[in-house]
């Protein structure tokens, strides 16, 4: 091996190093984790985070209902397609949308509190097909 | 909703609002884990949502408790406001 291809050698090893630990760094930078919390009887509120760089870029908080040995979806807040609003299910899974002209940080913030307030009433209407 | 679920309903609030706050503690939860709320202060309340979270995790579902040791006082958020009044 000449001396030119033995320095381009080096250089391609610390380009490698370089872009592999360029990438390592953005792989940190975003992070996304999925739990549920315990709200009461026979519900719980799911929460699916989406951060970046620790700031959260995407939310869903949804409220489930354990009916017939099944977890359905009552109430979700999400921010998908770029806007975020309220998508509201029946008992047959058919939903209908409410757009939230709200920012994003409101809205996860509305989100949280409305079901951790109202579940019960949310419970209580889903159960009765409303 | 009983004593107990409007207990649980406050501090989850309190945990979500932390949670916003810093988003990467969260990370420390197993993925899809069931988080359950404790409250050191009153050993009832813990015994119930304890009661609870073993009838409602899923087979093979990861329980986490956050056991809250002392909570601030109850604050307003409102910097600065002005009263005005219609005559």
């Amino acid at each position: 091996m000449n001396d030119a291809n033995f320095f381009g050698f080096i250089l391609f090893l610390d380009l490698f190093d370089l872009f592999s630990y360029i990438i390592q760094i953005k792989r940190n930078d975003l992070a996304e984790k999925e739990y549920v919390i315990l709200s009461g009887e026979c519900a719980r509120k799911r929460h699916f985070l989406k951060t970046e760089k620790g700031k959260i870029i995407y939310f869903v908080v949804q409220l489930e209902i354990e009916f017939e040995n099944e977890w359905k979806p009552v109430v979700r807040y999400d921010c998908a397609h770029g806007f975020s609003h309220i998508d509201r299910y029946d008992k047959k899974g058919k939903k209908r949308k409410e757009l939230l002209d709200l920012p994003f940080d409101e809205a996860l913030t509305l989100a949280d509190e409305d079901i951790n307030t109202n579940w019960e009433d949310y419970k209580i209407k889903f159960l009765r097909g409303g | 909703m009983n004593r107990f679920e409007i207990k649980n309903s406050m501090l989850v609030n309190e945990f979500d609002s932390y949670i916003r706050e810093h988003p990467e503690v969260a990370q420390n939860i197993p993925d899809n884990a069931l988080v359950v709320m404790l409250l050191e202060e009153d050993v009832e309340f813990s015994q119930w949502n304890r009661r609870n979270a073993k009838r409602m995790a899923e087979k093979d579902q990861s329980i986490v408790f956050i056991n809250i040791k002392k909570l601030k006082p109850v604050l307003s958020r409102i910097e600065e406001l002005a009263i005005e009044t219609a005559n």
